[in-house]
C-alpha cells in the first residue's frame, strides 16, 4: 500500500494551494465537497517514482473535534476511519507570516509521534513584512524538517517532496497513536512554547499586511461594508440568469439537435423513445443548468480565494443571527440558490451542529436554479409583461417577489425549528479573517472543474436512473388504440396522478398537474417536461415552453396557475436533496422532517393562494 | 508601562490596544469548551487585542486584531469572557 501523506493546517493557510501544486491535478474527491471540506486525495509521485496518497484534511485551529470538519480530521490523523490508516508523514502547513499563532496547533499534533515536517508557506509575504526567519534555527528547536513553500510560484515544491519521500523512507509512524484532548492549561504552555521558539527564529516580528488593512477600512465599513456585498451579490444573480442565458441556449439546442438526430436515424420503437424522450431529453434538461452552477462556483471560489468571503460571513453574522443561525450559514443558503445540494454539503463548514442542521433543512427553500424552468413558464403564460412603476417589468417583478418569499419562508421555519425539533445551544462565532490575495487561476480552474464533475456526475447516475423509472410509468401500459386522451393518462403515471388528484382538487389543480407532478417528484424541472407530455406537445419550430405556455394559458384559470408557483416555492420536489440530506444527517429523521414540512408549506401556500386570488378576482 | 483598571474585551473602544489578563468563562458562556476554543483562536493571557472593526448592526459581531497578527471575527457575547487591561 502507499504511504498516506497529509496535509494540514490552519483554515487559509495556503494548504489547498498547495495541494494542487504537489497533485499536478492527480486528485480524487468524495461525491460533493465544499472547499475542502471532503476528504480530498490526491497522487504526489516523486521524480524517483515513489508514489504517495496525499490527503487534504479540513483546515483547523485544533483536534478539539466539535464539528464534523474537526471530526473528520481527527479520525483521519488518528486513523480512527476504517478505510484509512493513520498518516505515516505530517505535513502541516504554517503561515510564515503568523509564526507563534501557527506553532501551536504544530505541538498540539508533535504529540501523536508522527513523523512531522513543517512547510512554512507565504515565506514571500512574510519576508516582504520584515520577518525574516531563521529556518535552520526554527528547525532545530522544532526537530523536525522546516522547507518554505510559495505553492502559487512552485517554489519549494521539490525540496518538499524530497524531503517528504526521505522522511517517509527513515521514519515510521508509532504503532499506537497517543493523543489526549488537550485541557486549557495545556494550550496555554504550548502558546508559551511557540511563541518562544518564534521568537528564537524570527527577530523581528511581521507587520501587518497593509493592503488588508486599507481593503478592510472599506470593505468592513458600517456604511460602504454592506452596499459592496450587496452589489456583489447583485453581480452574482446578473451572471446566473443573465450571462449564463446563451450557454444555456447552446446546451438546449444541442440536446434538441441530438434528439432529433436519434429519432431520424434509429427505427422506432420503445428502445428509441427510450433513448430520446427519456435519456437525452432527461439528462439534457439537468446540464441545462450546469452554466449557472459554474458561473455560481466561479463567485464562490473567487470570494473564497481572494479572503472576501470571510468578511461577508461577518457582514452577515447579524442578520443571520436575527433567524438563529450564524454568519457562516450565509455561504450555504447563497449556494442554495443555484442548486440545494452544494449548499448543504457547504454546510459542513458551520461548526455548531444545530445551526448546521437549520442550515441544511431550508436550503432547499432558497429558490433554485431548477424552479426557474418552471417559474419562467408560468409567468411567461399568466403574468403579464407590463411596466410597472415606469421601470419594473411586472414579470420580473413577480420573479423577485417569488425570491423573497422563498427567503422569508426559510426565516420562519428556521425560527420555528429554533425553538422545536432542533434544540441545542448556540456556538461562539470565532472566525479568521484572512489577508487579502489575488486569486490564482490554477486554484479557480481546479475548484471549477471539480464542481462541473459532481454536477455531471448527480444528472449521469441519479437523474439518468430516475428519468428511465419516470418514463416507464409514464409511457407504460400503452394507450388502447383509438383512445382520445394523451398516452399518458392511461399510464402508470396517469393512474397515480387520478388518485392524486381529489387530494389537490382543493388546491386548484387539476388532472393534468397531478400527472405531470409525478415525474416533477425526482426534480423540480422535469414537470415542464411533465406538462408538455400531458398537454401532448411535440417541441416545434417555435420551441417547447412557447407552445406550452400558450396551452396552458388556454387551458388554466389564472387562480390554478398562482397556486401552481406558489405550491413551487415549497414543494419538496428534488430527490437528489432529500438524499443528500440523508447522506450529510446520517439519519432517515432530518430527510423525513425535511419532506413533510416542505409538502405541508406547499399544500398550505397554494391553497391560500388558490382561495384568495379566486375571491379577489371575482 | 503603566497599566490601567481591567475591564472586559467587549467594553473596549476601537484601536486602542489591550492585554489580555484572563479567560473567563462564564458559566454561561462555557458550556462548549469556550476557554479551550478562544485559546486555539490566539486568545491567551498576555496576548495584545486592538478591535479593529465594529459590524454595521450594533457593532456586534467584531473585528479584533491579536498581537498585530490575526484578525478574529467573535460576538460580544464570547468577548465578554476575555479580560483585559489597557496599557497607556
Amino acid at each position: 500500500m502507499r504511504p498516506n501523506i497529509a496535509l494540514i493546517g490552519h483554515p487559509n493557510c495556503g494548504k489547498t494551494s498547495l495541494f494542487n501544486a504537489l497533485t499536478h491535478g492527480f486528485q480524487k474527491t468524495g461525491n460533493y465537497p465544499g472547499v475542502t471540506v471532503e476528504r480530498k486525495e490526491g497522487l504526489l509521485e516523486t521524480p524517483e517514482g515513489d508514489k504517495f496518497t496525499l490527503i487534504d484534511i479540513p483546515g483547523l485551529y485544533s483536534l478539539l473535534a466539535k464539528s464534523p470538519d474537526e471530526e473528520i480530521a481527527r479520525n483521519v490523523i488518528l486513523g480512527k476511519l476504517a478505510a484509512q490508516q493513520a498518516p505515516d508523514v505530517l505535513v502541516y502547513v504554517a503561515d510564515a507570516t503568523q509564526l507563534a499563532f501557527n506553532l501551536r496547533f504544530l505541538l498540539e499534533l508533535k504529540k501523536t509521534g508522527i513523523p512531522m515536517i513543517l512547510a512554512l508557506s507565504m515565506m514571500d509575504i512574510a519576508q516582504s513584512r520584515d520577518g525574516v526567519i531563521d529556518i535552520q534555527q526554527l528547525a532545530h528547536d522544532l526537530d523536525m524538517p522546516v522547507i518554505p513553500v510559495v505553492a502559487i510560484k512552485d517554489r519549494g515544491l521539490k525540496e518538499l517532496v524530497d524531503c517528504i519521500a526521505h522522511t517517509a523512507r527513515s521514519k515510521a509512524r508509532p504503532a499506537l497513536i497517543a493523543w489526549q484532548k488537550p485541557e486549557a492549561e495545556t494550550i496555554r504552555q504550548r502558546y508559551q512554547q511557540a511563541k518562544i521558539i518564534a521568537s528564537n527564529a524570527q527577530q523581528r516580528a511581521v507587520q501587518p499586511s497593509r493592503w488588508t488593512t486599507r481593503l478592510d477600512k472599506i470593505i468592513l465599513h458600517p456604511i460602504s461594508g454592506p452596499i459592496i456585498l450587496l452589489s456583489l451579490l447583485l453581480l452574482i444573480f446578473q451572471a446566473i440568469f443573465s450571462w449564463s442565458a446563451l450557454p444555456q441556449e447552446w446546451i438546449e439546442n444541442g440536446f434538441i439537435a441530438l434528439q432529433h438526430g436519434v429519432t431520424a436515424t434509429l427505427p422506432d420503437g420503445p428502445f428509441t423513445r427510450l433513448l430520446a424522450d427519456g435519456i437525452i431529453a432527461g439528462v439534457g434538461g439537468v446540464l441545462v443548468f450546469l452554466p449557472q452552477i459554474l458561473f455560481l462556483f466561479f463567485f464562490i471560489l473567487l470570494l473564497e480565494d481572494t479572503g472576501y468571503m470571510a468578511r461577508a460571513a461577518f457582514l452577515m453574522d447579524r442578520l443571520m443571527g436575527a433567524v438563529g443561525l450564524n454568519g457562516r450559514a450565509f455561504i450555504p443558503l447563497l449556494s442554495s440558490f443555484a442548486c440545494a445540494i452544494p449548499g448543504i454539503m457547504s454546510a459542513r463548514t458551520i461548526e455548531n451542529p444545530r445551526d448546521r442542521l437549520i442550515t441544511i433543512l431550508i436550503a432547499p427553500l432558497m429558490t433554485c436554479s431548477a424552479r426557474l424552468p418552471v417559474y419562467t413558464l408560468l409567468i411567461g403564460a399568466f403574468i403579464p409583461a407590463t411596466t410597472v412603476w415606469g421601470v419594473f417589468n411586472l414579470q420580473g417583478l413577480t420573479l423577485l417577489v417569488l425570491y423573497l418569499i422563498g427567503i422569508f419562508g426559510s426565516f420562519i421555519i428556521a425560527f420555528l425549528l429554533k425553538h422545536t425539533l432542533v434544540k441545542g445551544v448556540s456556538q461562539p462565532l470565532l472566525l479568521e479573517l484572512p489577508v487579502y490575495k489575488l486569486p490564482t487561476l490554477r486554484n479557480l480552474w481546479r475548484g471549477l472543474r471539480e464542481r462541473a464533475a459532481i454536477f455531471i456526475r448527480r444528472a449521469g447516475t441519479i437523474i439518468l436512473a430516475l428519468t428511465i423509472l419516470l418514463w416507464f410509468l409514464s409511457s407504460y401500459p400503452a394507450a388502447p388504440l383509438g383512445a382520445s386522451e394523451p398516452a399518458i393518462t392511461y399510464s402508470f403515471a396517469g393512474i397515480l396522478g387520478s388518485y392524486l388528484e381529489p387530494v389537490l382538487r382543493p388546491i386548484g389543480f387539476n388532472l393534468a398537474i397531478a400527472i405531470a407532478l409525478i415525474p416533477g417528484f425526482a426534480a423540480r424541472e422535469v414537470a415542464v417536461a411533465g406538462l408538455a407530455t400531458v398537454y401532448a406537445i411535440e417541441a416545434s419550430e417555435q420551441g417547447l415552453e412557447t407552445t406550452l405556455s400558450m396551452s396552458l394559458f388556454q387551458s388554466w384559470e389564472l387562480a390554478t396557475a398562482l397556486a401552481f408557483i406558489a405550491w413551487y416555492i415549497f414543494a419538496p420536489q428534488c430527490m437528489s436533496t432529500l438524499a443528500v440530506t440523508r447522506r450529510e444527517t446520517n439519519s432517515w429523521r432530518w430527510p423525513i422532517v425535511m419532506f413533510s414540512y416542505m409538502l405541508l408549506l406547499a399544500y398550505g401556500a397554494a391553497f391560500i393562494t388558490y382561495h384568495a386570488s379566486r375571491y379577489l378576482l371575482e | 508601562m503603566q497599566q490601567q483598571e481591567a475591564f472586559t474585551l467587549d467594553k473596549l473602544t476601537k484601536n486602542s490596544p489591550a492585554i489580555i489578563t484572563k479567560i473567563c468563562a462564564t458559566p454561561f458562556t462555557d458550556n462548549n469548551n469556550l476557554e479551550q476554543r478562544l485559546l486555539a483562536m490566539g486568545f491567551v493571557e498576555g496576548a495584545t487585542v486592538t478591535i479593529r472593526h465594529f459590524n454595521w448592526l450594533g457593532g456586534d459581531p467584531m473585528v479584533v486584531e491579536i498581537d498585530a497578527g490575526a484578525l478574529i471575527a467573535l460576538r460580544k457575547m464570547e468577548a465578554s469572557s476575555i479580560c483585559v487591561q489597557t496599557l497607556r
